[in-house]
């Protein structure tokens, strides 16, 4: 009898798992018969205990679930251009690689969009590096100051739009004027500053690089990141309203 | 009056057009695009009749909007994610090239297999068809080169379609392109060239 039960409730749970499969690994859901399914949960309903009606219950739920993705797999077979598995493969097989990678692009619509990072993401970022032991603390850059790490250091680069923009703009100037001499190592530039300082310069340096004032790569005859000059000069950089 | 009313109207909703097609354009996450549930907040409860009139502003510049559903909530609007892609292929081999060659054309042939297939096959069915062109071991890199791309999606010993083609990649232009590339190719054969 206990076995006949074990025997109903793994049952079950099989039929309440075909729905996920089903959606996991793009099966035919009209290659799971229903009618079978519902004729033996009903079988054994009678003679149910508590716990093996809450399975049984997913069971009928799942078949449910299965239904409704016949009904979409009927849909999809309706509207959408149907191949033959097996014409395509052969097609597949005797076309070339250029040909096929001329088919992607005929099918191909890039995604269009800018990456921007907003300010409140780059306070995080901020905010997160400095937790890190290793920001600011290189030995070339000397001591940031145990001040940074204080909640305190951040409030001056939580700053008003129209402060920041100000800053900005000092901060471009003079970052400017060094890198009309050529690229400039980023760590270099930093350890000029200490603590509170240090931060808000890698803030607003952040900024700018990210609005493509300069650009920033790695030179390996330094093994240290540099600051250079965007494609044209920064004062060509500038976007211009066409209108 | 009215027609004052009906313009001040007009104007809040194409202002409110231009916002959203500010926000899409926009990226903020690592995944381009914004869901549903956050152009609900930018733009409102309506903002799907806001939508259309932001995918008439794209075409002006030449995208289109597109939505892709949610996997476990196919009819939820707000848990879509909606995304601004090229309205035309884009043929030009400068803009593009992100992808080598080989990588393309395997692309193309476990998409095609995968969109025949309802979405997900087992991977060694389908690297069996690109190892015929390819050898095995840069069959495994560019797998797994498209999969970090996001244009597959891997689940076990699965491949399933991944969000990038789903976005990107137009099922219908792709199978024809395939089978009409290769009676081109037949024709040309046919021929004598």
């Amino acid at each position: 009898m206990q076995g006949k039960s074990a025997d109903s409730k793994e049952y079950r749970a099989r039929v309440a798992a075909l729905p996920d499969d089903l959606r996991q690994h793009g099966g035919d859901p009209f290659a799971v018969e229903v009618k079978p399914i519902l004729k033996r949960l009903r079988s054994d309903f009678g003679n149910l205990d508590a716990g093996e009606m809450v399975a049984d219950a997913q069971a009928v739920n799942a078949v449910s679930k299965i239904v409704s993705l016949q009904d979409q797999w009927l849909s999809f077979q309706l509207t959408s251009f149907q191949v033959d598995p097996d014409l395509l493969v052969s097609k597949v097989r005797a076309t070339s690689l250029l040909r096929l990678a001329e088919s992607i692009s005929d099918a191909h619509h890039p995604i269009s969009s800018i990456r921007q990072m907003p300010t409140a993401r780059l306070l995080e970022a901020a905010d997160y590096w400095v937790q890190l032991y290793g920001w600011g603390r290189a030995a070339e850059m000397g001591p940031l100051g145990a001040a940074v790490v204080d909640e305190s250091a951040f409030e001056s680069i939580r700053m008003e739009p129209h402060e920041l923009e100000r800053r900005l703009e000092e901060m471009l100037a003079a970052v400017t004027r060094r890198l009309a001499t050529g690229p400039l190592p980023y760590r270099a530039f930093l350890a000029e500053y200490d603590g509170a300082t240090r931060l808000e310069k890698a803030y607003l340096l952040a900024h700018l690089c990210m609005r493509g004032a300069f650009t920033m790569r790695y030179d390996p005859s330094i093994s240290d990141y540099v600051m250079q000059e965007s494609e044209g000069s920064v004062e060509k950089s500038v976007a211009v309203s066409l209108g | 009056m009215s027609d004052v009313s009906a313009g001040a109207g007009t104007e809040e909703v194409r202002a409110k057009a231009l916002k959203g097609l500010t926000a899409l354009l926009m990226q903020r996450h690592f995944q381009p695009g914004l869901k549903g549930w956050e152009l609900k907040r930018i733009l409102g409860r309506g903002y799907l009749d806001v939508l259309r009139l932001v995918d008439d502003l794209a075409s002006e510049i030449g995208l289109k909007l597109v939505a892709v559903p949610d996997e476990e909530d196919e009819k939820d609007a707000d848990k879509a994610r909606y995304v601004l892609v090229t309205k035309a292929p884009l043929r030009d081999k400068e803009m593009g090239g992100w992808l080598r060659m080989e990588e393309a054309a395997s692309l193309a042939i476990l998409l095609s297999q995968l969109f025949v297939r309802a979405g997900a096959a087992p991977r060694r069915v389908l690297e069996d068809t690109i190892k015929e062109k390819l050898p095995a071991w840069r069959v495994e890199q560019v797998v797994n080169k498209l999969v970090r791309t996001g244009y597959l999606e891997e689940d076990g010993d699965y491949l399933k379609v991944g969000w990038r083609s789903k976005v990107e990649i137009d099922r219908d232009e792709l199978l024809t392109s395939i089978l009409s590339k290769q009676e081109e190719k037949e024709t040309a054969g046919a021929s004598g060239e």
